[in-house]
């Protein structure tokens, strides 16, 4: 499949399935807009005398409000097109993940071409990045790495995080050529609040109007945040659809609410690479939430309270938030997702979790046997589900996928009938 | 209920006497083959006594009374904080195929053999080494490394180890913070403070082994094979279970014969056999199969660029400010600035050794051993492929687990690759001739 059918065919299946909801319209084109800049024969590279810079951010793992406060809206490349793997492959071992293999596949693309002068900036946090910083680097590129201190109560480890950033915005802010502000940085951090809250809002929209969008586009929605060049249209399309998800919902009518929830944690689902969701989707499973890398950093911004003070305290402020709330897999014990998860447990109703781990990405691998006492002591049955993002294992997933949704009803349906026994006698 | 717990402690002791059985039995085999291999000196015994002490009669290791080990993972861990700390440092990194196939439904599939036999120990709790450790220090070097050391903590008291992924001035500063953390919580341990007496002894009791080191490394280059690479890794593996004042006595011993037998020109092979460099993954006792498959094969492994090889302590400790904040210092530089461990973002330095390395010891094929799971060695083979590809030397992949089943696999790969180069020297021979 190549790149170009990969993204439109995804666009395509999320819009016919949610053609009613309108204001998505804007979220499946701001998805092609970004896939399509990628689009391009690597034999026909524009030739241009100028090159604008680009500040290239790959994975998670950064606050970034730092960049934003720069003057730049950055480029973050998160992987999740299994085309994108296709560019990269000679560089990458044949055991690193999809992911980061895509990742290094966007950002060839984006090197190989001459209208624009990136800097990438690469979190290291995990061994896959720390070697693409390198990889990057021998090729001739600006590379900044950042380094994440891996244990929480090291107590240089929030120095060191504070110095990391200061790399960051001193790298950033030189390549643009514009000098980082106090009152940049609030702004900066006020515009990704906005979006963050809006973010959540819409989720919670989601999870209280049930059925009015699917969890493909659900997931799409909140991976444009990713790809926008307009944040603040962002936020105000999002909160729109937030208000037609629930004006929708009230107009429609509530559809059965019989169907097992379940939260989905682990590796980032990352559009157009949305197997899982559709076989969750065919499955009749209910998706309440995601926990992965980029859910606990919504909680990491500023408060109003909080963003005053210089430049200097507010980087500092913004560090220290982002670091408490960082759920990368940069950490020896990923304690933000654990605490994460333990939150939405006892907060929401769940029948089970799907525990998707990409193939490689071991870091989920350790986090899943930490958190299973969690489970085992909540009695919530646990799926785990590993794949990559090839197809040839759709068929066995769904087999298994569908056991596990038939197990949840069945569980389900005797918990509602002892209930219902309790209350009738 | 008391039958069945009873029945279930005698299935676990059970359990744990086979799998100590079975461990013995595949360390004594590697023993034998390093022996049969031919070659040996009576000088390398001390070396194979504690190999065989640890793995093979289950010991712990030899150290006065009351001084405690502390575990130690990778070149990072600067071991002579531990002993100016008065604790012995062991190396924990583990080679073994029985305690790597325990760990391998202990961990995630995808992890390195390494860490899975490290987890496989841990599981079993069978090898004093492990278990008589009074702290494990795990640098945070790789992303297994950093899972294990979250899995090691539910069991021993771990001391997590940062250590950044660039070596800048800033980062450096950061380090020696680090190891003055090390430092503090080592003396908790011991309950013996680290001064600067202390300290300053334990530069010269390592350094005394980094020379024994640095002479053993010259033999090796000037006099071609003296001795069999497999050995030369035995050896250096059994640094890491004797304290560094005896080990610098055995090598020095060790030296003392080759140089007689340089002299002698008493060597254990033929002069002419392909001078083979590995470098990559960690070679860990007893996982010698690879040096053990060239040397069977015919090629002669001359050099090793591996952590748990030469790698592992040639870096001398350079003080140029003599406090003991400058010791410490020396120390932080040392462990990071001529590290060319695959942990760092930027290894440039890597390849300036390997090329070194490729000179001084006249290197006619390079193996690059990549454990299964290893990504960052794996990530820097097609950078050292293209290095050495452009001097002309030719270098082979061979991908390994904590196994014998891909032994046979490995063996026709290591034949094939001894005799291209045994071609390629042949028409060079008939011209001289």
């Amino acid at each position: 499949m190549s790149y170009e059918s990969e993204y439109s065919e995804a666009l395509q299946r999320i819009y016919a399935a949610n053609a009613d909801v309108m204001s998505l319209r804007y979220f499946l084109d701001t998805a092609a807009t970004w896939h399509a800049s990628f689009a391009w024969d690597p034999n026909d590279i524009p030739k241009t005398d100028h090159a604008y810079p680009l500040v290239v951010v790959l994975g998670f793992g950064i606050p970034e409000e730092l960049v934003y406060a720069c003057g730049v809206t950055p480029c973050i490349l998160l992987g999740g097109s299994h085309a994108s793997c296709q560019w990269s492959d000679d560089a990458v071992p044949r055991d690193s993940d999809p992911a980061s293999r895509s990742i290094l596949g966007y950002a060839q693309r984006l090197a190989a071409r001459a209208d624009i002068d990136p800097l990438f900036v690469v979190p290291v946090a995990n061994d896959n990045m720390r070697k693409i910083a390198y990889c990057l680097k021998l090729e001739g590129h600006a590379v900044v790495s950042i380094d994440i201190p891996p244990v929480a109560t090291d107590p240089f480890a929030q120095q060191a995080w504070e110095r990391s950033t200061q790399t960051l915005v001193q790298a950033v802010a030189h390549h643009v050529g514009r000098r980082v502000t106090a009152r940049r940085l609030r702004n900066a951090n006020q515009l990704v609040r906005n979006a963050r809250a809006a973010i959540l809002a819409f989720e919670r929209s989601c999870v209280e109007c049930p059925g009015v969008l699917d969890n493909e586009a659900r997931l799409l929605v909140t991976n444009t945040y990713y790809q926008t060049n307009d944040l603040v249209q962002w936020t105000a399309a999002l909160n729109e659809l937030a208000t037609e998800v629930r004006t929708r919902y009230m107009t429609i009518g509530q559809p059965s609410t019989t169907a097992p929830c379940i939260l989905v944690v682990g590796s980032p689902i990352l559009f157009p690479q949305f197997k899982v969701l559709e076989l969750i989707n065919d499955a009749g499973l209910r998706m309440l939430a995601t926990v992965d890398a980029a859910s606990t950093s919504r909680f990491a911004s500023l408060s109003e309270e909080e963003s005053s003070g210089g430049v200097a305290a507010l980087m500092s402020a913004l560090s220290r938030k982002h670091y408490a709330f960082d759920s990368s897999s940069a950490s020896v014990i990923n304690w933000a997702m654990e605490r994460y998860v333990e939150h939405l447990l006892s907060s929401m109703e769940v029948d089970g979790v799907v525990f998707h781990i990409l193939k490689g990405q071991i870091e989920y691998d350790f986090a899943l046997s930490r958190l299973e006492p969690l489970f085992d002591r909540l009695d919530i049955p646990v799926f785990r589900l590993e794949t990559d993002y090839q197809y040839q294992d759709v068929e066995q997933l769904r087999i298994r996928l569908e056991a596990f949704a038939e197990m949840l009803g069945q569980r389900k349906f005797v918990a509602d009938r002892a209930y219902a026994r309790r209350y009738c006698a | 209920m008391e039958y069945a717990g009873g029945a279930q402690e005698q299935r676990e002791h059970r359990r744990k006497q086979r799998f100590a059985t079975k461990s013995m039995h595949m360390t004594q085999k590697y023993l034998r083959r390093m022996r049969d291999l031919g070659g040996t000196m009576e000088q390398m015994e001390p070396f194979f006594n504690v190999l065989e002490r640890i793995y093979v009669q289950g010991l712990e290791v030899e150290r006065p009374r009351n001084v405690r080990t502390v575990g130690t993972y990778c070149v990072q861990v600067p071991q002579e904080l531990i002993y100016a700390a008065g604790a012995q440092p062991v190396k924990l990194c583990s080679g073994h195929y029985t305690a790597f196939s325990i760990g391998d439904d202990v961990v995630a599939r995808d992890a390195c053999p390494l860490v899975k036999a490290i987890a496989g120990f841990e599981h079993m709790g069978t090898l004093p080494l492990y278990e008589n450790c009074s702290l494990m220090v795990v640098p945070i070097t790789c992303d297994c490394k950093k899972r294990i050391a979250g899995l090691l903590q539910e069991k021993w008291p771990v001391h997590p180890l940062y250590v950044p992924a660039n070596r800048e001035d800033e980062n450096i500063e950061h380090y020696v913070g680090e190891l003055y953390q090390l430092m503090r919580m080592v003396s908790c341990v011991t309950g013996q403070e680290v001064t600067y007496e202390s300290l300053a002894h334990a530069l010269n009791l390592t350094g005394r082994a980094q020379y024994e080191l640095s002479r053993f490394l010259r033999i090796k280059r000037a006099t071609s094979n003296l001795l069999f690479g497999t050995h030369a890794m035995a050896v250096m593996n059994a640094a890491s279970y004797l304290d560094a004042g005896t080990w610098a006595d055995a090598l020095r011993a060790l030296n003392d014969e080759l140089e007689r037998r340089a002299y002698a020109n008493k060597l254990v092979s033929r002069k002419d056999l392909p001078r083979i460099m590995l470098t990559g993954s960690p070679i860990v006792f007893p996982n010698l199969k690879i040096p053990l498959l060239v040397e069977e094969a015919g090629g002669m492994v001359v050099a090793d660029e591996t952590c748990m090889g030469e790698r592992g302590m040639s870096d001398p400790v350079v003080p140029v400010d003599a406090s003991f904040d400058g010791l410490m210092r020396s120390l932080a530089i040392r462990s990071l600035r001529p590290c060319p461990c695959p942990t760092f973002a930027d290894n440039s330095q890597r390849i300036y050794r390997l090329r070194q390395m490729v000179r001084d010891y006249r290197v006619e094929g390079v193996i690059y051993h990549v454990l299964r799971g290893c990504l960052v060695y794996d990530y820097e083979y097609r950078l050292v492929e293209e290095e050495l590809e452009g001097m002309g030397i030719p270098v082979i992949r061979l991908e390994s687990d904590y196994t014998d089943q891909d032994v046979e696999q490995l063996r026709i790969r290591s034949e094939a690759f001894v005799e291209t180069i045994k071609l390629k020297k042949g028409p060079l021979k008939a011209v001289r001739g």
